[in-house]
């Protein structure tokens, strides 16, 4: 935290995208693993 | 000449060749499949291609210029809205795209206004939906294409050290050249090469930003400056309420699933693409991209008062990078504005020879070289009107030029593109809810200060209650089998 809650923000939204896109990629690509 | 120029230009014809050069390639395609060859460049984009170009089209000259100049007015709240764009593209291709793209080929439609027009029956209704739609694709994204272009003057004249109208008439030609060349395979895989160009441009601006200063100093400076700028208050310029940067979000969602320059980009995926692959593409450059307005921050923060906030971007590269690496970041300007500016090139075109023409002549039945000579034609011409239509325009905003034509067009296709996945309404009902969208949009834009996120959405509702309430209205008296 940075002390400027849209930069914050920011940060969360940006970590949440890559973070669930690359999950859900994982996901996508292993399940019939 | 010196070599800085010098460098500049063979950047540009570079670049410019390389373009081209795909043209040449995707014509083979466009060649082996007539109409849908050019216009769906035969619905084979992978998932590379297929998400680098949603995200360079999804991405114009805001992402450089308009963004980060709003970043230098209005400090970290532009950081957060314009990083919406990311997780809406994400989930819309995520949830919609496989849909869309079955759908599509099911109708055995090439284009959105014709997709909007089979999903509501056949016959009169479908042709008079097909043509309200294709016209409104033409005006409004036409008002797009202008201020797309009147950007592209403005950075490739500082770049060449050539004239505004000249530079314009140089890469109008070249768009216009690989468009009709390839058609949308062209354009994907040009846009597939831009958007690498447009994710270093980004990833140089962050580095040189941060080798410079670090977050918490630039956060510091500009608290000092404005706390405004840093912890606002309120969700200025997008509303009064903190959550207003969030209303971007299902902007930027419609926006990908329902303006015709981004859907067709969907229609055009092969059948066996893993939406997944797409989705990760989709994640990793709408984040690298949505950085680029820190650029804004920093000018504000530590740079002299900007005349122009637009020049935020510019300012930064002149102070903080050599001219060779600020030439480099230019040229990823030009592209963000290029791959934008083709696809609604193509789209415009698409939608005159396309589908105005099946639309007002039902019977006409053209041979696949016939059909391809008249669908490079409407690309020639389209482009030319665009230019001819910059030099007429009034000095309008750019901003407000791009927000009036998307945010209107957005309004106008979203309930009769979407609602049919849930609920399916009579023609009557799609008709009303386009005209609903666009005059309810169109009114707020031009005489309300609602501002341009929450306009086209206040449009889309009312469109959505049309749609919903004309179709029952009309649904019992002749349509209801009709799908």
């Amino acid at each position: 935290m940075v002390g400027s809650w849209t930069f914050d923000a920011y940060l969360v939204v940006n970590v949440i995208v890559l973070c669930g896109a690359f999950i859900y990629w994982l996901w996508k690509e292993f399940k019939s693993v | 000449m010196d070599n800085l120029l010098l460098f500049n230009w063979s950047l540009l014809l570079v670049s410019s060749g390389l373009l081209v050069y795909l043209g040449v390639r995707a014509n083979r395609l466009v060649q082996g499949n007539s109409e849908a060859g050019f216009l769906v460049a035969g619905r084979s984009l992978g998932p590379v291609i297929g998400g680098a170009s949603v995200v360079a089209t999804g991405f114009s000259g805001w992402a450089f210029i308009g963004s980060p100049g709003a970043a230098y007015q209005f400090g970290t709240v532009e950081l957060l809205a314009n990083l919406m764009f990311a997780p809406a593209m994400v989930v819309s291709v995520a949830v919609f795209a496989n849909f869309l793209r079955r759908r599509a080929e099911k109708l055995n439609t090439l284009t959105v206004p014709e997709y909007l027009a089979a999903q509501h029956g056949e016959g009169l209704p479908n042709r008079l939906i097909r043509g309200v739609a294709a016209i409104l694709t033409i005006c409004l994204l036409m008002v797009f294409l202008v201020g797309q272009l009147k950007a592209l003057g403005l950075v490739a004249s500082e770049l060449l050290g050539v004239a505004p109208q000249t530079s314009i008439y140089l890469l109008v030609l070249i768009i216009i050249a690989y468009t009709m060349i390839g058609g949308m395979a062209a354009i994907a895989w040009s846009n597939g090469v831009m958007v690498i160009g447009m994710a270093i441009g980004a990833v140089l601006i962050v580095l040189a930003i941060f080798r410079e200063t670090s977050l918490t100093d630039l956060l510091f400076q500009l608290r000092a400056l404005d706390p405004e700028t840093v912890s606002p208050e309120t969700g200025r310029p997008y509303g009064d309420s903190r959550l207003s940067p969030f209303l971007v979000f299902p902007y930027a969602f419609l926006f990908t699933l329902s303006l015709p320059y981004m859907a067709n980009r969907l229609l055009s995926f092969r059948r066996d693409v893993r939406i997944h692959r797409v989705v990760i593409t989709v994640a990793v450059l709408t984040c690298v991209l949505s950085a680029v307005p820190i650029a804004g921050l920093y000018a504000r923060a530590y740079l002299a008062p900007l005349a122009d906030p637009d020049q935020a971007v510019v300012a930064v590269v002149h102070q903080l990078l050599n001219p060779y690496l600020g030439a480099l970041v230019s040229i990823a300007v030009l592209f963000a504005i290029k791959s934008t500016a083709s696809a609604l090139l193509h789209a415009i075109s698409s939608s005159a020879s396309y589908d105005l023409r099946q639309a007002l002549f039902p019977n006409s039945r053209l041979s696949s070289e016939r059909t391809l000579y008249v669908n490079r034609m409407a690309v020639i011409i389209a482009g030319t009107s665009a230019v001819v239509a910059l030099t007429y325009a009034p000095p309008f905003l750019l901003v407000w030029l791009g927000i009036l034509g998307t945010g209107t067009l957005l309004a106008s296709f979203s309930a009769s593109m979407l609602i049919p996945a849930v609920w399916q309404g009579t023609s009557y009902g799609a008709l009303a809810s386009i005209l609903t969208g666009c005059c309810v949009t169109g009114f707020l834009m031009f005489y309300s200060t609602v501002g341009w996120v929450v306009g086209p959405l206040v449009g889309c509702l009312l469109s959505a209650f049309t749609y919903w309430f004309v179709s029952l209205l009309t649904k019992t008296n002749s349509e209801s089998g009709a799908q």
